[in-house]
């Protein structure tokens, strides 16, 4: 789970970038932003 | 000659429409759902209704979902996540990718998400569809809200305790059913004289500890010889029911307490909420899968529980909530002592349990004969109408509604009549001097908002005006921007002095900020919309508290001289 955590984190941050650039999101940055809410809302689930 | 054509001329296909249900929350969500999918399906019985819901929530519910569903789409997290810790995210990113794939071979005319949460925004913004309906990401990552009845859910629902419709309701009016119809009464089965108790709720601020259900349980058996009591709950409550049923008070009836924590399937409790008479619990999934089944319910709502949202969606509800200040609370609300726990005593909750066995009504002359008024000083008895294909909760005690219930009821026309252009007729709420002195306070803001929109509206004009003149100035449409961008944050700030306009200012703010358009035009059209909404908005509240304060005024004899005489 510490790999997947480690990968969406540096996914977000590469797409936060972007998004402070002015710069567009793609399908697969929705996807990234997508799967870390879901395994955050998992995690939560799990307490 | 005689020319013969035998081939026949092959009909033309009508499409059937594919509406997506996006619903990623909970249990009780997701019955809920299925009571507004019930009223589609009745309205439009050809149009093919798929789901889309998680894994976790939907499969245990398959059961009811299939009643009323086409066909399920499970997101199956755990799947998506079973192999990241050896492959990390590619093995995440192509588990969601298959069950993209698998949704983009369906052709979905309308996807609506009834969620309202950050993932299921997400979700909705990767899914294709004709249209799509509620919350979603757009490629900047800005959160669009397209249509009214959701951004009234954003903007009240979302943010205090003044939304007057049922969750049901809500998803509804965002679906675009609009059943005016009574719902038939529900046909009249055997039952068994046991009563389905769920003595939990998903935070402990929303249930009683277990010695006041101890109290609540040995009266009714006490009093009710003939009765058994079911307890039901999830697996992970199972510790908290022992300490209800090896309470050293319930020994003797031990033989009539049946504890079913962590037992049943949902299917199973369906089932046996179906042969029970009644259902007593806190605001949890059970209560609506009682709803479901017809089953008579009476709620004790704590907490931040909101009753006029999550009352069981059904005609035989009763809900007893605390008079308590802060009641319903915020969850993230800090709270050491749960004052609005105690402000419900637990020999009303027996009583009424007693009267509902025998299958009686609970009136206010029930109330008034049977119940002591100190039990009854720190409560709201609330029963369920469903009225023109809505619910609405009747308040069982004469003499209390708080200007928070006003203002929820003054809502619900002013809603109706600018969101959904229908009336609602209500009956004038009765005041105190604490809610007339609130009510008199709020003409005052309604005021201001009317003036501000009224000056929105006019530098939305003039925007329009200059860029359609020979010679736009550039400097002029900034400046006049720069005026509405005053205006909103003026509007903002009568939220401060008026918090019960709170609704009706996040709505426009809500508005502001899904403007449609793709050039400075249309979005300045539409600005000007918005704020003509909120004007009329604003001009319908005025009146109805015009008409209340006069209704209060002639009531109270303060009107006329015929009225002194009275």
């Amino acid at each position: 789970m510490d790999m997947l955590k480690e990968d969406l984190n540096r996914e977000i941050n590469r797409i936060k970038e972007k998004l402070e650039k002015s710069t567009a999101m793609n399908e697969e940055d929705l996807k990234m932003v997508l799967l870390s809410m879901l395994l955050e809302e998992d995690l939560h689930e799990g307490n | 000659m005689k020319a013969t054509n035998n081939s026949r001329i092959p009909e033309p296909q009508v499409k059937v429409p594919t509406l997506a249900i996006l619903q990623l929350t909970r249990f009780g969500d997701l019955i809920q759902t299925t009571q507004a999918i019930e009223d589609l399906k009745k309205s439009h019985p050809d149009y093919r209704v798929i789901l889309i819901a998680r894994s976790q929530f939907a499969k245990p519910l398959e059961f009811l979902l299939k009643r009323f569903f086409t066909k399920i789409y499970y997101l199956d997290t755990k799947k998506i996540f079973e192999n990241s810790e050896v492959q990390g995210l590619k093995a995440s990113h192509d588990s969601l990718n298959v069950f993209l794939g698998d949704l983009s071979q369906e052709s979905i005319d309308v996807l609506i998400n009834l969620s309202f949460s950050k993932s299921s925004a997400y979700l909705a913004s990767l899914i294709q569809s004709e249209h799509k309906i509620g919350t979603f990401f757009d490629y900047s990552n800005k959160m669009q809200i397209n249509d009214k009845w959701s951004q009234v859910v954003f903007s009240t629902v979302m943010r205090g305790a003044l939304n007057p419709y049922s969750i049901v309701d809500l998803f509804k009016n965002i679906i675009g059913i609009r059943s005016t119809e009574a719902k038939s009464a529900p046909a009249v089965t055997a039952r068994t004289n046991t009563i389905i108790v769920h003595p939990f709720a998903s935070q402990e601020r929303k249930a009683w500890r277990a010695e006041k259900w101890v109290e609540v349980i040995y009266r009714v058996l006490k009093e009710n010889d003939s009765c058994t009591i079911q307890i039901v709950g999830a697996k992970n409550e199972v510790l908290k029911s022992q300490l209800i049923t090896e309470n050293p008070l319930l020994k003797t009836f031990g033989h009539r307490i049946q504890n079913m924590t962590g037992k049943t399937s949902l299917a199973e409790l369906s089932m046996e909420l179906k042969k029970a008479k009644l259902f007593v619990g806190h605001d949890s999934m059970v209560g609506h899968l009682a709803a479901v089944n017809n089953t008579p319910t009476l709620t004790v709502s704590l907490g931040s529980v909101r009753p006029y949202e999550t009352t069981p969606y059904h005609s035989n509800a009763y809900n007893l909530a605390p008079r308590t200040k802060c009641f319903p609370c915020f969850p993230s609300d800090a709270c050491s002592y749960n004052q609005c726990h105690h402000d419900i005593p637990y020999q009303i909750v027996s009583a009424s349990i007693k009267q509902l066995l025998e299958q009686k009504e609970i009136s206010s002359d029930w109330i008034k004969a049977n119940v002591s008024s100190f039990h009854m000083s720190s409560v709201n008895f609330y029963k369920a109408k469903i009225v023109k294909g809505s619910l609405h909760l009747d308040s069982l005690i004469d003499n209390h509604q708080d200007s928070t219930d006003i203002f929820r009821s003054l809502y619900r026309v002013a809603w109706s009549f600018v969101v959904n252009d229908t009336e609602e007729n209500l009956p004038f709420p009765k005041l105190n001097n604490n809610s007339h002195r609130d009510l008199l306070a709020a003409l005052t803001g309604l005021q201001h908002l009317f003036e501000l929109s009224e000056f929105g509206k006019k530098y939305s004009r003039f925007i329009l005006e200059e860029i359609s003149s020979q010679t736009p100035s550039i400097n002029r449409i900034k400046e006049y921007s720069k005026k509405i961008d005053e205006i909103d944050q003026l509007q903002a700030l009568v939220q401060k002095t008026s918090p019960q306009l709170a609704p009706v200012i996040d709505y426009l703010a809500v508005r502001k900020a899904n403007l449609y358009g793709d050039s400075v035009v249309k979005l300045t059209e539409s600005s000007y919309y918005a704020f003509e909404e909120c004007g009329n908005l604003c001009s319908i509240l005025f009146e109805l508290i015009e008409n209340t304060i006069a209704e209060h005024k002639l009531t109270a004899g303060k009107l006329g001289p015929q009225n002194k005489q009275v």
